[in-house]
């Protein structure tokens, strides 16, 4: 079989509760915390004092409404956006600390975007390797290397030759998520991953989004992707108004939700 | 209609004055073993310091600082404001004249400045245009990954906005060329003459224009090439290497036909 026309090669979907190869308990150290994290542009508040943090080996999914503030509080953990007040802490780094090294700590979390954003003038290796030789100053031979097998691990391995362009969107997510995968993040953030792409391709990039969460990384993911969440997610947290209205396990939140506006956005979904 | 008719006479006059072939074709050898190089030269000079001034303006004009911008944006308000023929008068004569001598006295270096410093306003305005309009996702693409802002600027953004006005670009690459007819006034010497001067040279010398002509089909020469090498670049660019090792599209994950050019934004590609 050809390898490009493959599905993601070692990533197939997990069957349903499947165990972790490390699972996340409620008391592993947190690798990312946000205390009274807020955002305005101009007078109208996106995120209003949220305060949460993403353990280690866990697995968060943000949920809400359309304009609730969830992709904005995701650019905000790792500075996309700058927040207006609040504190955010990877580990034991404090990014936003004055005199914070924001582009390091940027290197230490992955992110996927709704829309890819791969580099359509480079090749898919090159995307790849982008990260890896101009900012960890790695040796192209030794990128090129760690970039292959990152897109093996997303069953992309012999496309890598070709422009993103030539790629579908599935697989444009794909190598998108190899491209954040290379840097060997602590965190993982996913904006709304598979929110861009026809039914029928969201399936292969939700099945390399469950591996990941199996093997034990960090990520924090605002999804439209109920099942997903409710099957893959450690924690969902919700968000509505700007604010992070409930937080808890899969089972807490979609079977015995508290808030009224989480009962009623959950009635209208599901 | 007779011979004599006036529509005639003025015919035989038109054909007298400009397209004597004996005179054109005696002015080809001296316009292709001097003048051609020579504009040559200033061109290619002038395209390169323009492109260097350009990219050093772009990047000052794309500043949120006011203060940063306003001396690229005076620089390049003036010298596209100002007529060619002021602004080669200005550098080849008034610089010397105010004791500036860059390039001593030969004329030579004035003229590939004089025209440089135009096509770095002109081209200026083409790349920031291009860079800004490549999705503002790129940049955040490129920061994610822990890219510096300069960094993300050089590999990733500025490279597409320059891909996307390669057009644009060799329209003012031809305008380079035929404004280095300009220099003459400059009086350049023996050996320096490029083919405009040639041209005129031979004019004062036999009392009749064809030698124009002659100058006109070697600036052709130069300019049409160059449209269709930049055009079949931009081609090559957009569309990434030929697809001579594209795997077949079996896969409904695949595009059936390699294209999409740039971005990978919204929906699915394929």
């Amino acid at each position: 079989m050809n390898p490009a026309t493959a599905g993601p090669n070692p990533v197939a979907p997990l069957p349903k509760g499947a165990p972790k190869a490390a699972p996340w308990t409620p008391d592993a150290p947190a690798a990312l915390q946000v205390k009274g994290l807020s955002k305005s542009y101009g007078s109208n508040t996106v995120v209003c004092e949220v305060t949460l943090d993403v353990r280690r080996g866990e697995t968060l999914c943000v949920i809400g409404p359309s304009g609730s503030g969830k992709s904005t509080l995701l650019k905000c953990l790792n500075l996309l956006e700058t927040p207006d007040c609040g504190e955010i802490w990877l580990g034991e780094t404090c990014l936003t600390a004055p005199r914070a090294d924001v582009d390091a700590a940027r290197s230490r979390i992955g992110m996927v975007f709704q829309h890819f954003n791969l580099f359509p003038h480079m090749s898919v290796e090159r995307n790849v390797t982008l990260g890896l030789t101009s900012v960890k100053g790695m040796g192209r031979e030794q990128a090129r290397e760690i970039a292959r097998r990152r897109l093996d691990q997303v069953g992309l391995a012999a496309l890598a030759d070709q422009r993103p362009g030539r790629l579908s969107g599935g697989q444009q997510q794909r190598v998108a998520i190899a491209r954040a995968l290379a840097m060997e993040p602590e965190v993982m953030l996913f904006d709304e991953a598979t929110s861009a792409l026809d039914p029928e391709l969201v399936k292969d990039v939700l099945a390399v989004m469950r591996d990941l969460a199996s093997g034990g990384m960090t990520m924090a993911v605002v999804t439209h992707e109920m099942g997903f969440a409710r099957e893959a997610a450690d924690r969902v947290a919700f968000m509505c108004d700007s604010r992070l209205a409930e937080i808890g396990t899969p089972d807490r939140i979609f079977e015995s939700a508290e808030h009224p506006r989480l009962r009623q956005f959950l009635s209208q979904i599901l | 209609m007779t011979l004599s008719s006036p529509v005639s006479l003025a015919s035989n006059a038109l054909a007298d004055t400009f397209f004597d072939w004996g005179l054109i074709a005696r002015t080809f050898p001296r316009l292709i073993s001097e003048g051609l190089l020579n504009t040559l030269t200033i061109a290619a000079g002038a395209i390169v310091l323009g492109v260097v001034i350009a990219l050093a303006a772009t990047m000052l004009l794309l500043s949120n600082r006011w203060w940063v911008r306003l001396p690229a944006r005076i620089y390049v308000d003036v010298f596209r404001g100002l007529p060619v023929i002021i602004t080669v008068m200005l550098v080849g004569v008034g610089l010397p004249a105010a004791g500036l001598r860059p390039f001593g006295t030969d004329p030579f270096g004035y003229a590939i400045l004089a025209i440089g410093i135009i096509s770095g306003a002109y081209t200026a305005e083409i790349f920031r245009s291009g860079v800004q309009s490549v999705d503002p996702g790129q940049l955040q693409a490129a920061r994610s990954l822990g890219l510096s802002y300069l960094k993300a600027m050089r590999l990733v953004v500025v490279p597409q906005g320059i891909r996307r006005v390669l057009p644009a670009m060799a329209g003012q690459f031809i305008k380079d060329i035929k404004e280095s007819s300009l220099v003459y006034l400059l009086g350049l010497a023996v050996g320096q003459r490029e083919l405009y001067f040639i041209a005129q040279e031979e004019v004062a010398r036999t009392y009749n224009s064809s030698p124009l002509i002659a100058a006109g089909i070697c600036y052709l020469s130069l300019t049409i090439p160059m449209t269709y090498l930049v055009n079949y670049l931009d081609k090559r660019l957009r569309e990434g290497p030929r697809p001579g090792n594209t795997p077949t599209p079996v896969d409904p994950d695949l595009p059936d036909t390699p294209l999409q050019t740039a971005g990978a934004t919204g929906r699915e590609a394929r």
